[in-house]
């Protein structure tokens, strides 16, 4: 408690000193959520949950002159979750970032951007990783070409809301919840954007993550005493390409990344006393994906397509690490992206189809509406992120879900949103899983800009 | 992008109801590198109907004042601010704001309703002086917002 009141003090001292002492621009939004989940199985109908969330997002703006600014924002969350029970309290900052923009700082250079502090970062695509996180990145914009170079770690996000939970000592920190701070990770990033041609621009990425956590943490390389819960450093790295653009009324963005890396494995060793032993293996990984919009002017909307493909490892022995092959072959995202209201496992293993449309003012003006159809495969019998699958399953089908979401502006500071979503689960599914016949879900939401 | 003075002018000049009269007050506005505060007045009650026809920048500085919307110590030379000519725009045109402007209608939500309704440029912050012609497209946009469903 000692621990928590001083973490929230801190957060908020960050926040609010600027303000307080320059007197800056400053806000806050305050959003106000009801959420309520129904899941069916054969032998159990509905178990209906109630949930409820506040949450508090004090921002402020402070210009450095023509060409710097600072800006922050975090947030003080208050969760109260389905049980009733337990109260949950979430904080953190999630955004203090220092930006300096120059404009042509020297011949032959058309700008130079410094971004220093808290913020997103993030891949092209962002399927790999979108996260606030401790940074640094460099811009340099020249007529050919647009070089970004950054790099991020992670380990001062606190461990309650951080997002970076890929391996099995990760998950073990959460579960300890003895450690103020999450997963310590390095990030390195580089990019190169090449010009618009024809309506149509290039990018190519890397991006590299080495585990910093304690080594105290890893089971030893050579160990072979197997221990379910345990696992080793991880450490990946990402290259890929991005292309997006248009041709005629039709968006569209195509990415493709191969990953790498190497994982801590069981693999079958001769000279162990068990025939087995802990040994690192190689990652070698895909995920691969494209988005189409095409606007429909009589609905004053948008319609759409998204495809992601992300490899699976038929030998993997668990959804974290669980490597017993020569190759992991599952890919490993480093955050959670976001893919159904309901259903939204981790892009491992999994082939995402979606169709889309999203109108504008259909109904009323400040109406803002979208439907989505979604459906999860998974290109490898091995395990997804989320529970429930058939023990030995070979099917393919995850499953399906509609979801419909709505915002409306009631006034310029106060607007409602509103999302449905069922999760229709397959045939990879055991049948006595909660919610191997349907899972829905339903938020209710009402923000105001203060 | 910058919009020729006298597009903006015309566009301007156009919404008084006494365009003879005011035309030397928008040419004198538009050529303020920091807008003042008795012109700005000027522009904004004329365009609100708080002012007469012929009335001059005294009579809106005098208005202004009287009204109690303009600290007593300012004096109609004196450069406005952001968010200043943002309250005087929204209850010189007498616009309805969101809860927290109906709640605290002061300079601060002044300032960012009409950031909300993309009618003022917020990365400068509300206490920058502003040009004699931002002051008028201010203005221009929050006529056509009152023309509109507000």
């Amino acid at each position: 408690m000692k621990r928590t009141s001083a973490s929230i003090i801190a957060v908020l001292l960050v926040l609010l000193a600027p303000t307080l002492v320059l007197g800056q621009e400053y806000g806050a939004d305050l959003r106000e959520a009801a959420s309520i989940t129904n899941t069916e199985n054969s032998a159990n109908y509905a178990i209906s949950g109630f949930s409820e969330s506040s949450t508090l997002s004090p921002n402020f703006v402070l210009p450095m002159g023509s060409k710097a600014e600072l800006r922050g924002s975090g947030f003080l969350q208050l969760n109260i979750p389905a049980s009733g029970t337990t109260k949950l309290l979430g904080y953190d900052i999630q955004l203090l970032k220092f930006t300096l923009a120059l404009k042509q700082p020297r011949a032959g250079m058309d700008s130079f951007v410094l971004q220093a502090g808290r913020f997103d970062f993030a891949d092209p695509s962002s399927y790999i990783v979108s996260a606030p996180v401790d940074a640094v990145s460099l811009e340099f914009a020249y007529p050919g070409a647009t070089f970004t170079f950054g790099a991020a770690y992670t380990g001062l996000l606190f461990l309650a809301t951080s997002p970076f939970t890929i391996s099995m000592a990760d998950q073990a920190r959460s579960s300890a919840d003895s450690e103020l701070f999450g997963s310590r990770r390095l990030l390195g990033s580089a990019r190169l954007d090449l010009p618009r041609l024809y309506g149509q621009s290039l990018s190519l990425s890397a991006l590299v993550q080495n585990d910093l956590n304690k080594q105290s943490d890893f089971i030893a390389t050579g160990s072979t005493n197997f221990k379910a819960d345990g696992g080793g450093a991880l450490d990946t790295q990402y290259f890929g390409f991005t292309l997006a653009g248009s041709i005629k009324s039709l968006s569209y963005s195509t990415f493709l990344t191969y990953g790498s890396g190497r994982i801590l494995s069981w693999l079958p060793d001769s000279a162990a006393p068990g025939g087995h032993s802990y040994q690192l293996a190689p990652i070698s990984s895909v995920l691969a994906g494209f988005d189409l919009q095409y606007p429909i002017a009589l609905l004053n909307g948008t319609a759409g397509f998204r495809f992601i493909f992300a490899s699976g490892d038929a030998d993997a022995t668990g959804p974290v690490e669980g490597n017993a092959a020569s190759t992991y072959k599952r890919f490993t995202p480093l955050t959670r992206s976001t893919l159904g209201v309901v259903f939204s496992p981790y892009l491992a293993n999994l082939v995402f189809i979606q169709a889309s449309a999203s109108e504008k003012d259909l109904f009323l003006a400040g109406l803002t509406g979208s439907a989505k159809l979604m459906t999860f495969l998974r290109p490898s019998s091995g395990p997804i992120s989320e529970p429930g699958l058939k023990a030995g399953g070979t099917s393919a089908y995850l499953g399906s879900e509609v979801d419909i979401t709505a915002l409306y502006g009631i006034f310029s500071d106060l607007d409602v949103s509103c999302s449905i979503g069922a999760f229709i689960p397959g045939g990879a599914f055991d049948s006595d899983y909660v919610g191997s016949k349907l899972q829905m879900a339903a938020t209710l939401a009402i923000t105001l800009h203060m | 992008m910058r919009i020729p003075l006298a597009l903006i002018f015309a566009m301007v000049a156009a919404t008084f109801p006494a365009f003879a009269q005011s035309n030397a007050a928008v040419d004198e506005l538009l050529a303020q590198e920091k807008a003042q505060i008795g012109s700005s007045a000027y522009m904004v009650l004329n365009a609100g109907g708080l002012i007469g026809e012929d009335a001059t920048l005294d009579d809106a500085f005098a208005t202004l004042k009287a009204k109690g919307w303009l600290a007593d110590a300012r004096s109609a030379e004196a450069p406005i601010l952001l968010d200043e000519y943002c309250l005087l725009v929204m209850r010189g045109l007498g616009l309805k704001g969101g809860v927290m402007y109906s709640l605290f209608p002061g300079l601060r939500y002044g300032y960012r309703e009409l950031v909300a309704r993309g009618i003022v440029n917020a990365s400068g912050g509300p206490k920058r002086a502003i040009a004699g012609d931002e002051a008028l497209r201010i203005l221009r946009l929050a006529l056509d917002l009152k023309g509109g469903t507000q």
